[in-house]
């Protein structure tokens, strides 16, 4: 399993749209080699990803001599057949052979696929990155585009998907008549999305979750992402196996149906985050809804691999009350395995980089802190917990105790970054999710589709309202009916229940097929409609009560980019003004519970006590930065010549 | 090996099932197989994702252990060890660590340890050498663009005849694996040369030279393996030649016009777009422009490696000045964050690959490379800077040659490019890694660490006449690169040099004045004085910020009184 650990990494995190390539050329010969089909198509999505090294390699090979007999003449399928007969039995042997002696690599597996082959793969992997990167280049601009114009109304991930669209149209139109092939391309790889793109998402999320008052509403916050997720999930995985037992919809069994619900519950934070921001709620409030978000993705990534587990376990399914323990022990067992994890690896970070003072080199910091970053998830996944868990864990703590550690340039730099790369891995995730309606092989059902979209509203009802409820007794910052209609219409579904879907091993492929295309018809249903229509129902809401709320007035605002940007500002910035601070400073001693262990205990031993001369480093550093940058542009080809003005503008 | 006994059974079921959706597929290709879409889930999934994770946590602890080796390296102080060496060393003893692991049937990394050429190709190298190319920009580059890319067309195809005859004449044939040798690495040459407190433009033509160089010994193999391909009877004729030349002209030229014109599209749009109130987007469209010529140049056969570098340069030469403040700093920092994980990623696994690799060792092969190797680069170096001595000013000195010539050490190019290399008899394709190995070991540790000593007794002989080379000599390139907060980007020229050339800017010549007075206005944004404002207050207040969050921050520092003197 080693050897397809590397291919994985290999194929997926290194090399991702290598993926799509490999498994273009060998859907092509597909009828050729029957063989490959076996290792390579059964596992379609992580295609170069046989049991060992000796095979993938041989997988290579294999599409290195098919490849060239497909460009030349593909008809000849009898002597390729052939071919397919031979490398059938290799691949017996050569496994085998891997079985009884594995401690020695043969050759092949490290002197992989040359020659045409390897240049064929090059090149078409190739064009697939040119693809990804235009439709992301593309996406970048329309982004622009919206905070030029100020069409603040529209959210972004709205804009997004529906270029998807019209891009999976266009392709549509362009296949159609034959012109070119574009398929492989626009296809989106679960194993992608949750070893590459997902992980940068949720450590942003993590990292700059810590601004704000999070530690102070972590009860209330836990509270609607476990508990309100797990109802949601019950309630539509319940519903729909019981209209499936009353012959309304199509049939399922109560994992499977557990399952759907419990990836059907994770509530997005990209596309949640915009919308919540622009209403100039409550900090607490927006603080409360973007944790439960964030949290929630992981509480329902873990609910569905329970499931889906049990699922594989014992078929037979007992609902009995013992079952529904082992699961629970199950999901406690995953969540707080992970959750440890993650805070772990991030307070040794906070300690390392406390004690190696990377701070005058930062490009070692920087990549140090990219290595803590990644190291959870690779960690976690590797013993059986949630990667998404720990490195969701891992940001949160990083913000708050490994930040300060670091040096401004690399602070900064962090920052930066990480908005830039989940910034680009949400408009791929966003794009590719449009792109896919016309890629994905459909079955349509529609009173499944209308009931789960039924259930899925109803189930986030009966998790916000209650709940909100129930919190209202020991919050002193009431939730307001209004708010709580706003929460429950904003639980739009992102891209994590796509390709948890896509992730989902059903046995019959048209189940497969129907929760596909549910989830998908679910997603866009809830950005497009729920997504636009929030600006309308603000507008509403605000006309209904505008006296109880003076703020809204203020420019609403749903570009999170935008927000982000002038994160140069605000991230990372205490919500609380500086009176408040103060005020905050002089309680101190009245705080409780983990606010007083994290600043009595916690804090001075896991972060570096700045000194004054740090602090004068720091400003050296920064000013050294900004002052290259000046001389630059003034020796720089379009420098400026009035040069007099300099010392007014420092 | 249940695991493996698993999947063979899997096989077979799913033969099948295979059988019947290819058919549906080829009949009705529109139409995709479900199958495709809807990937191998449940145990498989999940086992492939487990060991995958501890992959992703081998490799990360491997770069990270390296990290804290090159911080070690710096914090006491051992500048005569590059870090190159130190990296390939350590992993050298993480690799035989695992095999005594191993040994003893405590457990199996084997696979983890392995070094996949494509990855190399795809992931690893592109950063590598963009960061080369948009640092290369600093100093006299285009001063010294004739010299330099003497020195690495004709240069490295000079070596790459030498070496590939001479084993084409002792019996083996390979003008690849002539090609593949004699790509100088530019991170391993780099350390050593930044050392040596050489003559700025000394320094950058080498530097320009072992850069450009990888691209085209990259483009000579390519170029070798495509004719060994076409026809295996290889005529050593005249027109073979020229066929082989014509190739190497389209795949040379067109990837490097391929980068420009990227390159320039990226300087024009960000000069059109203003996107500078928004360094997120800002940031992800240079990564896009970054990586958008590789794809490109690949998909419609050219060289991907190529067309980066140059589009690196020509970005850090134009698009760079349309960028904001904090996406300028951000680019150049977290780019040489990036091409330095790379590359100890590259090294390391170069360390641990001896220990995995199955060897076929031919002492005399061995022996003879090496010795054609440097043959390949004396005759390389010598003959062409004296050639070159007749139109430089800078006149190359013997010394300088001798250290050109010392310092032609191999990376990981020539390693993966070996692995990359089709041959046919296994044997062959064993050999040529192994040698190639050898080779870059050999290169790298004894060339690496001996030039420290060699500078010294140089630097003893004529001392009188460096002057400069008192100053601490250090080898070590991230601590450079750390200090490029000041030192990179910035002209190497100084001030009154500046200055003066500014005076003279009527005389300059060639591509400069074409650049200066055409090129420049065209492709980068004319900064106001209003912009020159904007940039200063970015940057204000992202200093305050920092300043803010630590004064708020936990471990704030109460003296706020000194705040202003510090401002």
């Amino acid at each position: 399993m080693k050897g397809s650990a590397y291919h994985l990494v290999i194929c997926l995190v290194l090399t991702w749209p290598n993926l799509f390539t490999t498994e273009r050329v060998e859907r092509q010969k597909s009828l050729l080699d029957l063989h490959d089909r076996d290792d390579v198509g059964l596992e379609q999505d992580h295609t170069i990803i046989p049991d060992d090294n000796k095979k993938s390699s041989r997988n290579e090979g294999n599409i290195a001599a098919a490849n060239p007999q497909q460009d030349g003449h593909a008809e000849q399928s009898t002597s390729l057949l052939n071919d397919t007969d031979n490398s059938s039995n290799d691949t017996l042997h050569a496994t085998t052979v891997g079985v009884k002696a594995t401690p020695k690599p043969t050759p092949k597996p490290i002197l992989p696929g040359a020659g045409v082959k390897a240049q064929e793969e090059e090149q078409s992997s190739g064009m697939t990155i040119f693809f990804s990167l235009l439709v992301i280049g593309i996406c970048i601009i329309l982004v622009h585009l919206l905070i030029k114009f100020k069409l603040h109304f529209l959210p972004e991930s709205v804009a997004v998907v529906s270029l998807g669209i019209l891009m999976g149209g266009f392709i549509k139109i362009i296949e159609f008549h034959e012109l070119a092939n574009w398929k492989e391309e626009e296809m989106f790889r679960p194993n992608m999305f949750f070893l590459l793109l997902l992980p940068p998402i949720i450590f942003e999320s993590g990292y700059s979750l810590h601004k704000g008052n999070f530690f102070q509403n972590i009860g209330s916050i836990t509270l609607f992402a476990v508990i309100g997720t797990a109802i949601s999930a019950f309630i539509v995985g319940g519903g729909i196996y019981f209209l499936g037992q009353a012959d309304v919809i199509y049939k399922m069994s109560m994992t499977d149906s557990f399952a759907f619900g419990s990836l059907i519950s994770a509530v997005d934070p990209v596309a949640t985050i915009a919308i919540f921001n622009a209403l100039n709620v409550d900090p607490v409030l927006n603080m409360l809804v973007f944790g439960e978000s964030i949290l929630n993705d992981a509480v329902s990534i873990v609910l569905t691999n329970t499931a889906e587990g049990f699922a594989r376990d014992d078929n037979s399914m007992v609902t009995g009350w013992e079952t529904f323990l082992q699961a629970l022990g199950y999901f406690l067992k995953m969540f707080f395995g992970s959750a440890a994890l993650g805070t772990l690896t991030g307070l040794i970070s906070a300690i390392f980089l406390k004690h190696f003072d990377l701070r005058k080199t930062p490009s070692l910091e920087f990549g140090m802190m990219i290595i803590f970053a990644y190291l959870p998830y690779g960690l976690a996944e590797g013993i059986k917990l949630s990667g998404i868990m720990s490195i969701l864990f891992s940001g949160i703590v990083m913000s708050h105790y490994t930040h300060h550690n670091l040096s401004p340039v690399t602070q900064i730099l962090m920052q930066q970054t990480l908005r830039s790369v989940a910034f680009m891995c949400e408009t791929c995730v966003f794009a590719f999710l449009g792109l896919s309606i016309f890629s994905f092989p459909h079955k349509f059902e529609l009173s499944f589709v209308i009931w789960c979209i039924v259930l899925v509203l109803v189930g986030r009802a009966v998790n916000i309202f209650p709940l909100s409820y129930l919190l209202n007794f020991f919050r002193d910052h009431k939730i307001t009916p209004k708010m709580m209609f706003i929460m429950w219409f904003s639980g739009l579904r992102g891209a994590i229940p796509y390709a948890l879907s896509l992730h989902l091993g059903l046995e019959p492929i048209e189940k497969r097929q129907l929760i596909g295309t549910t989830t998908i018809i679910i997603v866009l249903f809830t950005i497009l409609l729920l997504g636009s229509g929030t600006m309308p129902l603000i507008r509403i809401m605000d006309n209904e009560e505008s006296q109880s709320r003076r703020k809204s007035k203020k420019d609403i605002n749903l570009s999170k980019t935008e927000k982000m940007g002038n994160a140069l500002e605000l991230e990372h910035l205490s919500e609380l003004t500086e009176e408040e601070y103060e005020a905050q400073i002089f309680q101190r001693r009245d705080l409780k519970g983990f606010m007083w262990l994290d600043a009595k205990y916690l804090n001075p031993f896991f972060t570096r006590r700045l000194t004054q001369e740090d602090l004068l480093h720091g400003r050296i550093q920064m000013k050294t930065l900004t002052n290259k940058w000046y001389e630059e542009v003034r020796q720089g080809p379009s420098g400026s010549e009035d040069i007099e003005d300099e010392n007014e503008l420092l």
